[in-house]
Formats: structure tokens, C-alpha cells, sequence
């Protein structure tokens, strides 16, 4: 009992007082500035993921490796801002110049604003995803603060947020989930792999056929998406500023 | 009275004839007539006498009807046409060997059994009483060899206690010169506990009740149900008899409820585990027995203590026990009759969505089992609350030796009607719900409507006498005047009737309205289980009757008796796993097994003198002769 | 440890001298670490021991079957099966043929998979996931049960299979750093290191920033042990446990985030290399930083350790037998708390550990793993203190790999948090891959699983299966 005072003591307070307005280690991989000068087609040479094209940078097929910001300081950097997420795929594609992501216009129905129940269904991930999806939920992140919870069974769920780049494995597992999820329900991608498939996109085994049939209403990028992008995506959508 | 019985005893025409249908719509029409006069028997003064003389030592024969035995005539009366009606359709859907001697021998035990109840003179009620057990013997055997071995289990044990029902009655009559049931007021000790021995055999009490898990499932359906509903209730009538004759001493009222405790708690400990559909109901009938027989203690505490609360609350719970439980054993044995029917098969273990294939089935058996859980709504729980709050009547100021038993009561009561509840929630859910286990439950099909007609007005009954308990507690009445019962805790008992009548109306109507709102506003759209999105999910991947006991398995341990065969894993790959487990009757293997073994044993001694040949048998006699020769010219 | 065989180094033999030599060297106390076939048609087994790697190779045998080592050595079952599923060569009387990773897009062999069934009716079969009720990754469990009482566990794998071995072997293998950081997420710098050593030994680089990419190992184990044992007190509702090591962790990875900016060091290597340095303000922050997690850590394990309801329910609670740790080749913690000693950074070391000792606990209980874990991590600490001060400060190292050599078979063993990773590739032409298999130790240790609940509890059965810690991506693939 003395040693579990003692240890609660000594490890004080840790939750971030304000997971919208916190700070990041510089360090950390964010939202990348092009350069309005940047050469597009020689980054998307070194690019893994070949994210690039003529109208920019696609964060959905973006996994953060920065091999483009070492090898051309110049053309491209990340800022540490954790701000990155949209509500269509389209606003994920930054433009050289452009500072930030366009805003996100969507917002769930007003009874999700203070309650939401998130069923994730894990499609072949590399468990990255997944366990900054549970980091969010800890004693730092506390997404729950918001009303936020992850739910083990899908008739709980408002939404189901997908990690993972569908393996085709999993495509009858998740379409059963998304069916078993009683109306209204939405659709959260997480991390680069659901958005695109990511580094897995041209492999056989993945099968992204469900993507076509049921669209999304929240893109989070990242490899894996920090829990602060989470939270931060997913309280816009709730309406909390 | 008279034209009742004649067309009973002419139900015997179209048994011999196979008619089956004229057989019950004559059983109905006497029955009605039957039920008329025990009705006014009941409510009225008068008092139904005949007396016959015959010759000694016979003597004076008095059939007359009390008001005791126009409680359970009209129970009899009103269940007897049931169960016949439903064997009139059950037996066309599973036909036995010879009809007309089975419907010969239904109609005799129907018959006894109301003469039981009238016959004041203990021979003539022997008589009466051993063609019981002779008929209900023949109506319980079937064609299979291990049901011709239980049935004859069973005659050998109503034998055994008619035995101690004669060794009663003799004593009795060389104490009292009588052999009028007027004798048997303030009788001895020892005549007394032999005929209440006696009349254990057929009610059911520890440790004499062995005999009903094993003749219950081999009988068909209806005749299980009239045996369990009706025929065990001969032998309470026989102990209510005796009560109502007799003073107890407390020491005798605390060794009652020690036994009816002890043959409770038996009961349900076989019951949980048990996969024989009628085995357990059979087990269930011997709890029940039990509870009333701790209400009827309980009763008694009160009179000896002066306390008139407990005393007719105690007396309120048997007999409205005993009249529920005729209609919802009833109920279930033609439930699971008509299981039987569907699925050929009585084990638990096979069955499972029924409901989706049986919805009226399933249906009316929700009540039966609520019923036998003692759960609000139901009768059921009506005689277990009279009971629980005799109890709770025992006032403080009592002495330990009041309170030690009361206190029994008590916790037996608690503990077994939990116990009961979880048995019967785990058989109502492997027949009913899930996935069908076994290609017997995929295919069954719900019954006819003559099938499922009985069952439907036992559900009735069922739910109007405990909605409304006191239409129950005004045919109870009369019955507790006789036993010179205070009358004014009665008034009590009905105004709480009351209060509970409109408490659950509000319940139902409320329901009711949330029912159609929700049909109204609610748009319901049907999905598939989940099942953590696996696709194929197999109907094994559901709980057995094992997983819905076993947890609670682990406490009962000590006071288990099971047989069990196990093959784990062997190794990291196994090949085979499996286990199987029985829980037989310890009692039948360690006491009556064995015994029956020495006194084969010794009676296989005799066997030189039981050679088969005629010229041993003519000395033998010989033999004999000389000796007694011997001794009347030698001696006398 | 990097071994280089050329292709001379490796003469195909016959299948009996094949298998023969294989049942002497484990006959001898050898270990499988690796058997597989290839698209050549070309079997290998790879056997070590204590430091000495042997490989072996054969041609596929023809007919297409040979007599199943299995039988003898449980060791090989995983494998022979992957070899089985894979190129249909079928090892004869093997116990446990079925399909290691499970196709489970067509209904049909969903339906006719050979689960192992019971005839009695009174045992029920538990079926669970593949979508679990936590956020984990997906798999299918069936169990055999007896009541409530486990009599059988079988666990169908495959729902993450992505073809990351194709994908290895497509294009330029010195551009596949992302591609092996990702094979399993947890796992960044244990298979991100073994991707590096096996592109440098194939392209005869030597790298220089050793000593980085160690302290990033020990950080990454600390960070994974910590959160096993966080969800380990979860499990039992030991919430101070749960949240205290959680937040923890969140201070370990975020020390791994300012080195390199992703919380489970994905960015910071590079095949001859790391991408980003330590200067000499970071190392000294990070020492106290590690100093302070040390004090953190002790005190929370020891009010865990000594919490008699917590211990009640890992004391006896999946039991992993000495025996079968050792019949069945399982590597790291599932190992080491049954008592066997295996450890990568002992039996096939690449760094001088000062002072380094093997810890092992003997009754293999969920107990044992969880002390296990808090062993190994006041361990990897006093690594990474003593690591720390001897790092120089210098910046990012970046040399890049010139060409492959063609013809070469690599092969690197990493001691990683769950156990023992090990890589084989071999080089196609200067740029690509002929094959990369990569063994990650899940792919062996969900056996332990399976052993170590029989007799349990179903409702233990998740603080089993954490206690293991298992990766279904690593064993997928």
C-alpha cells in the first residue's frame, strides 16, 4: 500500500492540459512545407511511395520517412504541426506553398457532439496505427475527455475507424463489422495505409475493394497518425474547437 | 357423485374398443360431473356419505367425502380429462404396443384414484391404493427392456411402501379396534411414522423418491405428467390426512423439515446437472414436494407455537403449492411430450432453437418454466412467497427451538429456489435458444393443436392464478376453516393478493404501451449475430449443458455424485479430446443396488429348493406335512 | 550477428545427407532458426548454436514429400508447415499439417479448415475474432472447452498477410528501408536493424553508428516491455499499473521521438547507417531522463509485485513447461521465463555488452514473464546509462550502400523485445533481392500459447495471451 503511494507520488501529474493547443518536439514529422520552387518530379524519384505528382505532396500516400526533406532541404521540410487530417481525400493533396491543410467542413450530427463510440477494425496493419489509436485513449492523451470511446462490439459503435491497409484476408471480416454497426455510422481512416494502402498499395494480397463501395468522412495521415492528430481530428468533427 | 363415477367406470367400452376419442370426451363429461360435487362439497356444509357393510373382518365400510378430500378431487377432476386429452393426441403421433389395455389401465388409475380419496375404511383404501400402483405400473411400461426395468423398479417400491402402509394401518387397528380412518386420531407413535413412511414412498421424499427419476422418463408424456401432477398427490393427501388427525410433537415437526429439507436440496442437486429432459422434471417433482412439505412444517411450527400467522400461512403455501404445481408440472411434461414428438429425442444436448421452430411451444413453456422458478407473474411464485412469509412470521420473541427450524426453512427455501431458477433457466436455454445441435432439433416441426391445446390452458391457468392469486386463495378457503386456521390473517393474505394483482396489471399495461410505441417509432432492421466477424460460424460454438453448470459444479463438489470420462490432450497435437459425465443416483448405487445384491444372494441360497423338478417340490410338501404333523399332534 | 555465405559457400545436397546432417546437429544441441524453401527449388535450414550458424541447403526433394522432422523435434512443425503451404512439398507423419497462414477469402476453406474437433457433446467449441474487442490486430481462436475450463486452443493466423516477402524481393532492395520498419510496427528498430545488417553484408558496407543503433534497440525493448506490462495490469484492473507504465512508455518513446522524430523510431535508420545523431545536449539529457525513468519504473513495479491480488492472478496462471520451451525452439521472454537461457545477444552476439547476463525465471507462469519483463527492463536501463556517455557526439551518418553483390546469402540475428528476429536474403543482381525471409519470433512462439492455456480458465485466457505478447503481423507477414 506505502510502496503504491509512494510510486502514485513520486510520478505526479501527467496529463497534457490541452491536447489541441500541445507542443510537439520539434523533431516530429508534421505538415510538410513545399517549396513553391520544389521539383516535384525529382522528389517523387526518391519518394518510396512515389506520394508526388503535379499538384503536390498526397499525405494520404505520405508515410513521413523524410528522405525527401534530408536529401533536399531545400525543396521541402516538415513542420512539427500535428494539425493534419481531412474530411475528403481530395484536401489531403498539399500544393507547394501551402502552409497548412484546408479546413476540415464536416461535422457529425449534433447528438455525437459530447459521445462518440469508435469500433476500430485492424485490416492488416503494422500494429503502429493500432497502438497510437489505444495510446490516445491513456492517462497522457485521454481522448475519452471528450466523450470519446473505443467499444468492443460494433452494435455500440457510431463509427468504425480502420487501420490497417485491407488485407485481402480481412475484407469479409470488415464488411461484416461495418454491416453489424446500426445506422448512423461513419467512416474513419487512420494512418496512411487505410487512407491509400500505403507502402502495401501494389501488393496482391491487399484488397481494397470496400473503399469503393463506402466513403469516408475523416482522413488522419501520419506512419503511425500521432495520437495528438487523432484527437485532433476527430474533436473537429465533434465540433469542439 | 354416482352418475360421475358410472361414466367413468363406462370409459371403460371405448378403451376396450381403441376409441380413443369417445374414451376422453366420456372422461371429460364424468370428470365435470366429478368436479361439480367436490365443488360443493367444498363450499357447501353438506357432506357426501355412503356406508356399505360387508363382512368381517371387513366390517363397516364409511365412503365419505371432507372437505381435504374435495381439494385434491377437484385438482384431480380438473387435471385427469387434461392428461387424457393430451394422450388421446400424443398417442396417435407415438402409438404404444396395445392401446386398448394401456387406455384399460389409464382409465383404472384415474379411477382409483379419485376412490382414494373418498374411502374412510384403511383395507378397502389399501385396496384401492395397490390397484393405483398396479395401474400407473402398467401405464408407465413400454416395449424397451430397460423401460420394463424401470417400471418394475417402480412397482417393487410402491410395494415396498405399501408395505409399511399395511405394517400402519395393522398396528393402528390392533391399537384402536378399527379399521375406520377415525382410528387414526392421536395415534401411537410408531403406527404413525410407518404410515407417513408409507405415504413418503408415493409422494416423493427422501430417501424413498429414487423411483420417480427413473419411472417419469420411460412413461409417455401424459402419463408422466398425470403421474407427476396428480398421483404423487395422493401421498401428500395421505400426509395432510394424518396432520389433520394428529397432534406432532416439535421434536417430530423438526425432524419433518430436516427430511423435506434434506429431499429438497437432493432433488435440485440432481437437477442441475441432469440432460434428461423428463429425468429433471422428475427430479423438479421431488423439490417441489419438498417445498410444500416445508410449508406444511412450517404450518405446523406455527400451531404448536401458538402463532396463527404462521400457522395459516404455513398451511395457505401446501395446498396452494400443491395445486400450482399439479398445473405447471402438468404443463411441462406436455411440453417436453410434445419436444419428444418433434425431435425423437429427450436429451438436452441435441436440441437448441426450438423457439425458431416451436414458437408456441416455446412460447407457453417460458411460462411453465418461470412458473417452476417461482418467478413474479406466475403461480409459482404465489406459493413460494405464502411460504417465505409464514416464515418471516416467526416473531422475535420466539424460542430458539421455533426459530432453529423456521430458520431452515428459511435458507433451504432461499438456496433451492435459486438453485431451482438457474436449473431451469439452463434447460429452458439449450432447448430453445442458440443453434440447433443436433440434425433431431434442425428438423422438429411445432405440434398439432390438439397437442398444443392442453399446454395452452395450463398456461392460462398458470397466469391467471398468479396474476389474479385470489381466485386461488378462495378455492383454498374453505379447506383452511377446516383446519380451524385464523381466518383473519387470511383477510390479510387476500388484501396483499390484491395489492399484488394491481401491481402487476400496472407492470402489464405499461409493457403493453411500451410495446406499441416501440412498434410504432422504432424501425427495426434483423442482422446476423455477432460473432467477432467470423464467417462460418458452427452450430458447436455455443455453450453445452456442461458450460452453463460447471462454474457453479465447483461449489457443489462435495455433495456431488458423478462418473466421468475423460480423455485430455495428449500431447501438443492431440488427436482426440473428449469427456463425458453422469451424475447417477447415489442412493440407488450404494444402498438399494447392493442390498438388492445380498438379498439376491440370499435368496439365491434357496435356490436347491427351487430346482424345477416336481419330485423335489412333492417332497419338499411332504416334508412339510410331517413336520406339521409333528407339531399340532406332537404340541398341542 | 552477420554472417555472408557465397553462393560456393553453399553446395546443394542430397535430401538424406540433407536431413541426416540436420538430426546430428540436433542431436548435438543445435537449434533451428530458420527452414525454408525458395523459389530456386532449393530447401534451407539454417542451425545454430551458441554463436556457431550453420547453413544448410538441398534441393527440393522429389517426389515432392520427405520424411517430417516434426515428429522427432517439434521445433521444425511451424516451419515444415510455411514449407508445406507454400510450395506443397508434404513432410510425411507430420502431426499438425494445416496452413500456417490461413487463405480466408475463399468460403470454402474457411469451411473445411481442420479445426480439431470433439465428438462428446459436452464439450462446446469458443470461437474468437477475427475483430477482437480490444484494439489488437486479428486473429482467430478456437478453443475446445470444457465448461469453462480449456481443454484445447488452435490458433488460425493469416488475416495479416500482406506479401511483404514479395514486396522485399521487388526493386531495389537498399530502398526497402520503410517497407522493413513496417513489417512489424512495434518492432521498428529490431527488424529495421536486421534489414540494415543484411543490405550492408550483402553490399560489403561496413556501418558506422553501431552504437546508436543499439541504444535505439534497448530503448524500443524498454518501451515494449513496459507496454506489456501495462496492459498485463490492466488485465487484473490494476489501473495505477496500467496508466503509470503507460505514461512511462509515453516518456521513452517521446525520448526515441526527439532522437528521431517518430515515437517507435521509424525514420532512424538507413542501411549503413542512422539517419539522425545524438549531440552531446541530447546525450546528457537523455542520462537524466533515464536516470529519473529508472526510479519511476522500480518504484511501480515493486508496489505491482507486491500486490497479492494482482499476484493471485498470475501466480500459476499459464504455465509454459521447461520441457516443451525447449522441444518447441521458443525464443525470448516466452522462453526465458520457463528457465531456457536463449538470447540473441549472448548466443549470436554483434556488441560487446559489458557484463551482460542472461536472466531467465523458472516457472514460466504469467508471473514469471512479468517479472521477466521488469528484469529486462532495469537491464536494458543500466545498458543505456552505461551506453549513453560513450556515444560520440556526431551528426547523421549517412553512407549510402553501393551496389549488392550478386550470388551472396546474408543472414542477421537480432535479439528484439519478443525474441529472436532473424533475416536471410539472398542477392539476385547488384540491386534486388532473389528472396528475403524474414522469421520474426512470433512466427515459432505462438505454439507457447497454445501449450501454456490448456487447463486455464477461458476468462485467464487474455492475460495469457498478453503475458506472451505475441505480433500477428510479424508472424503473417
Amino acid at each position: 500500500m506505502l510502496d503504491l503511494l509512494k510510486s502514485r507520488l513520486t510520478h505526479g501529474y501527467q496529463a497534457i492540459a490541452n491536447p489541441l493547443k500541445a507542443d510537439i518536439h520539434p523533431a516530429f514529422p508534421g505538415m510538410p512545407i513545399l517549396a513553391k520552387s520544389a521539383d516535384l518530379y525529382c522528389l517523387n524519384d526518391i519518394c518510396p511511395v512515389h506520394a508526388f505528382s503535379e499538384q503536390g505532396l498526397d499525405l494520404g500516400k505520405c508515410t513521413f520517412c523524410g528522405l525527401c526533406s534530408r536529401e533536399h532541404p531545400e525543396m521541402i521540410s516538415f513542420s512539427n504541426d500535428f494539425k493534419i487530417a481531412a474530411d475528403t481525400r481530395d484536401k489531403l493533396i498539399i500544393a507547394p506553398g501551402e502552409l497548412e491543410l484546408s479546413k476540415i467542413d464536416f461535422r457529425l450530427p449534433r447528438r455525437f457532439h459530447h459521445s462518440l463510440a469508435l469500433r476500430n477494425v485492424s485490416a492488416g496493419g503494422c500494429n503502429a496505427c493500432e497502438m497510437e489509436l489505444s495510446a490516445s485513449n491513456n492517462v497522457n492523451f485521454d481522448i475519452s475527455r471528450y466523450g470519446v470511446e473505443i467499444v468492443a462490439s460494433p452494435r455500440h459503435a457510431d463509427a468504425l475507424i480502420l487501420t490497417g491497409p485491407i488485407t485481402a484476408n480481412m475484407t469479409e471480416a470488415l464488411t461484416e463489422t461495418w454491416q453489424a454497426i446500426t445506422d448512423p455510422k461513419y467512416l474513419i481512416l487512420c494512418g496512411t495505409c487505410a487512407i491509400s494502402g500505403g507502402l502495401f498499395a501494389e501488393s496482391a494480397a491487399i484488397d481494397r475493394a470496400f473503399l469503393k463501395h463506402w466513403e469516408a468522412c475523416l482522413y488522419i495521415p501520419g506512419c503511425p497518425a500521432h495520437p495528438l492528430s487523432i484527437i485532433y481530428a476527430i474533436t473537429t468533427i465533434m465540433g469542439i474547437s | 357423485m354416482s352418475i360421475g363415477i358410472l361414466l367413468l367406470i363406462l370409459t371403460i367400452i371405448p378403451a376396450l374398443w381403441k376409441r380413443s376419442g369417445y374414451f376422453v370426451i366420456l372422461w371429460v363429461l364424468g370428470s365435470a360431473f366429478l368436479a361439480f360435487e367436490y365443488m360443493e362439497v367444498l363450499y357447501s356444509r353438506s357432506l357426501q356419505e355412503f356406508i356399505i357393510t360387508m363382512s368381517p373382518p371387513v366390517g363397516i365400510v364409511n365412503i365419505a367425502l371432507n372437505k381435504l378430500s374435495a381439494f385434491f378431487g377437484v385438482i384431480f377432476s380438473l387435471g385427469l380429462p387434461l392428461g387424457m386429452f393430451y394422450g388421446h393426441y400424443y398417442l396417435k403421433e407415438h402409438p404404444t404396443k396395445d392401446l386398448c389395455s394401456h387406455l384399460f389401465w389409464l382409465g383404472l388409475m384415474g379411477i382409483s384414484m379419485h376412490c382414494v380419496l373418498w374411502i374412510r375404511h384403511s383395507l378397502v383404501f389399501l385396496m384401492f391404493w395397490e390397484l393405483m400402483s398396479l395401474s400407473s405400473f402398467f401405464c408407465v411400461l413400454n416395449s424397451k427392456k430397460e423401460n420394463i426395468q424401470a417400471g418394475l423398479n417402480y412397482l417393487i417400491t410402491m410395494q415396498i411402501g405399501a408395505a409399511f402402509l399395511i405394517a400402519g394401518f395393522v398396528l393402528t387397528y390392533l391399537s384402536s379396534g378399527t379399521f375406520d380412518f377415525s382410528g387414526f386420531e392421536d395415534m401411537n407413535p410408531i403406527p404413525m411414522y410407518l404410515i407417513l413412511i408409507g405415504f413418503a414412498f408415493k409422494a416423493g421424499v427422501f430417501p424413498f423418491a429414487s423411483w420417480l427419476a427413473q419411472a417419469h422418463p420411460v412413461a409417455p408424456s401424459h402419463v408422466s405428467g398425470i403421474m407427476s401432477s396428480m398421483l404423487i398427490k395422493t401421498g401428500f393427501y395421505g400426509i395432510l390426512l394424518i396432520t389433520s388427525l394428529n397432534r406432532f410433537s416439535l421434536r417430530e415437526i423438526a425432524a419433518m423439515t430436516l427430511i423435506f429439507c434434506v429431499s429438497a436440496f437432493w432433488a435440485v442437486s440432481h437437477l442441475l446437472f441432469e440432460r434428461n429432459l423428463k429425468r429433471a422434471l422428475a427430479f423438479s417433482s421431488v423439490e417441489n414436494v419438498g417445498i410444500a412439505g416445508m410449508g406444511l412444517c412450517a404450518g405446523l411450527l406455527g400451531i404448536h407455537a401458538h402463532m396463527p400467522a404462521m400457522a395459516l400461512l404455513g398451511f395457505t403455501g401446501v395446498f396452494l403449492h400443491l395445486f400450482f404445481h399439479s398445473i405447471f408440472k402438468a404443463h411441462l411434461f406436455y411440453t417436453s411430450g410434445n419436444i419428444f414428438l418433434a425431435t425423437a429425442s429427450l436429451d438436452i444436448d441435441e436440441m437448441g432453437a426450438l423457439a425458431k421452430r416451436m414458437p408456441y411451444t416455446a412460447l407457453m413453456a417460458l411460462a411453465g418454466i418461470m412458473a417452476i422458478s417461482a418467478l413474479p407473474m406466475t403461480n409459482g411464485f404465489i406459493s413460494e412467497f405464502t411460504i417465505f412469509k409464514a416464515v418471516f412470521e416467526t416473531p422475535d420473541a420466539a424460542l430458539i427451538t421455533y426459530i432453529l427450524p423456521s430458520l431452515l426453512i428459511l435458507i433451504c427455501l432461499a438456496f433451492i429456489g435459486a438453485l431451482g431458477m438457474i436449473a431451469f433457466l439452463r434447460i429452458y436455454a439449450i432447448l430453445f435458444l442458440g443453434a440447433p445441435r443436433s440434425s433431431l432439433s434442425k428438423s422438429a416441426k411445432e405440434q398439432k393443436l390438439g397437442n398444443r391445446l392442453p399446454v395452452f390452458f395450463l398456461t392460462l391457468a398458470i397466469l391467471i392464478t398468479g396474476i389474479f392469486p385470489n381466485i386461488a386463495l378462495r378455492f383454498v378457503k374453505p379447506l383452511l376453516r377446516w383446519f380451524d386456521l385464523d381466518m383473519q390473517q387470511f383477510a390479510l393474505l387476500q388484501s396483499l393478493s390484491l395489492k399484488i394483482t394491481y401491481v402487476y396489471l400496472i407492470i402489464i399495461l405499461l409493457s403493453a404501451l411500451l410495446l406499441v410505441i416501440r412498434r410504432l417509432c422504432i424501425k427495426e432492421k434483423i442482422g446476423s449475430t455477432w460473432a467477432c466477424a467470423y464467417p462460418k460460424v458452427n452450430p458447436r460454438m455455443q455453450s453445452s449443458s456442461l458450460t452453463y453448470i460447471q462454474p457453479l459444479a465447483y461449489f457443489l463438489k462435495p455433495i456431488t455424485y458423478k462418473k466421468c470420462t475423460h480423455v485430455k490432450a495428449q500431447s501438443a497435437f492431440p488427436t482426440n479430446i473428449e469427456y463425458h459425465e453422469e451424475h447417477p443416483d447415489a442412493l440407488w448405487d450404494f444402498i438399494v443396488k447392493p442390498a438388492t445384491k445380498v438379498i439376491t444372494r440370499f435368496f439365491a441360497l434357496f435356490n436347491r429348493i427351487h430346482n424345477g423338478k416336481t419330485n423335489s417340490y412333492i417332497a419338499w410338501g411332504l416334508a412339510f406335512l410331517v413336520f406339521a404333523l409333528i407339531w399340532v399332534v406332537g404340541f398341542k | 550477428m552477420i554472417v555472408r555465405y557465397s553462393k560456393e559457400d553453399i553446395e546443394p545436397q542430397k535430401l538424406d545427407i540433407f536431413l541426416s546432417d540436420i538430426r546430428e546437429m540436433l542431436l548435438c544441441g543445435f537449434m533451428p532458426l530458420a527452414f525454408f524453401g525458395t523459389d530456386e527449388k532449393l530447401l534451407y535450414s539454417l542451425m545454430g548454436k551458441n554463436g556457431d550458424l550453420r547453413l544448410l541447403c538441398c534441393q527440393f526433394p522429389n517426389p515432392f514429400h520427405y520424411p517430417s522432422l516434426s515428429v522427432e523435434f517439434p521445433c521444425f512443425n511451424t516451419f515444415e508447415r510455411e514449407l508445406h503451404q507454400q510450395y506443397g512439398i508434404v513432410p510425411i507423419n507430420h502431426p499438425w499439417l494445416k496452413n500456417v497462414r490461413h487463405n480466408h477469402q475463399s468460403s470454402q476453406e474457411i469451411e473445411d479448415y481442420p479445426f480439431l474437433r470433439s465428438k462428446s457433446k459436452l464439450i462446446h467449441e469458443v470461437g474468437v475474432g477475427p475483430v477482437h474487442a480490444g484494439v489488437i490486430e486479428p486473429g482467430h481462436f478456437r478453443f475446445l472447452m470444457r465448461g469453462e475450463i480449456i481443454e484445447h486452443l488452435e490458433i488460425q493466423l493469416g488475416y495479416q498477410y500482406r506479401g511483404m516477402s514479395q514486396l522485399l524481393c521487388k526493386g531495389n532492395l537498399a530502398h526497402k528501408m520503410s517497407l522493413a520498419e513496417c513489417i512489424a510496427g512495434d518492432t521498428v528498430i529490431g527488424h529495421g536493424t536486421a534489414y540494415c545488417q543484411i543490405v550492408e553484408s550483402l553490399s560489403n558496407t561496413q556501418s558506422q553508428a553501431q552504437d546508436i543503433r543499439i541504444l535505439l534497440l534497448e530503448m524500443e525493448r524498454v518501451a515494449m516491455h513496459l507496454s506489456t506490462l501495462s496492459s498485463l495490469a490492466g488485465d487484473v484492473a490494476y489501473i495505477m499499473g496500467q496508466n503509470i507504465f503507460a505514461a512511462i512508455r509515453t516518456f521513452v518513446i517521446n525520448s526515441t521521438l526527439s532522437i528521431c522524430g517518430s515515437r517507435f523510431g521509424k525514420r532512424a535508420l538507413c542501411p549503413g547507417g542512422v539517419n539522425y545523431g545524438l549531440n552531446s545536449d541530447q546525450i546528457t539529457r537523455l542520462s537524466s531522463e533515464f536516470e529519473k525513468y529508472t526510479r519511476h519504473i522500480q518504484n511501480t513495479s515493486e508496489a505491482l509485485f507486491s500486490t497479492t491480488s494482482l499476484l493471485s492472478r498470475f501466480d500459476d496462471t499459464g504455465k509454459l513447461h521447461t520441457n516443451d520451451a525447449l522441444r518447441f525452439g521458443f525464443t525470448g521472454i516466452s522462453a526465458k521465463a520457463s528457465g531456457v537461457p536463449v538470447d540473441a545477444r549472448t548466443d549470436y552476439p554483434d556488441w560487446q555488452y559489458p557484463g551482460f547476463l542472461v536472466q531467465t525465471e523458472i516457472s514460466g507462469d504469467v508471473y514469471a514473464r512479468a517479472h521477466l519483463r521488469y528484469l529486462e527492463i532495469m537491464q536494458s536501463l543500466q545498458i543505456i546509462l552505461a551506453l549513453l556517455p560513450t556515444i560520440k557526439p556526431h551528426a547523421p551518418l549517412l553512407e549510402p550502400p553501393s551496389k549488392l553483390e550478386p550470388g551472396k546469402i546474408a543472414i542477421s540475428i537480432i535479439e528484439s523485445a519478443r525474441g529472436r528476429i532473424v533475416h536471410i536474403a539472398k542477392s539476385k543482381d547488384e540491386y534486388s533481392a532473389l528472396w528475403y525471409k524474414v522469421i520474426d519470433p512470433s512466427f515459432v512462439n505462438w505454439q507457447a500459447l497454445s501449450l501454456s492455456v490448456v487447463g486455464e480458465q477461458i476468462s485467464d485466457f487474455p492475460l495469457c495471451n498478453k503475458s506472451f505478447d505475441l505480433s500477428y503481423c510479424g508472424s503473417d507477414l
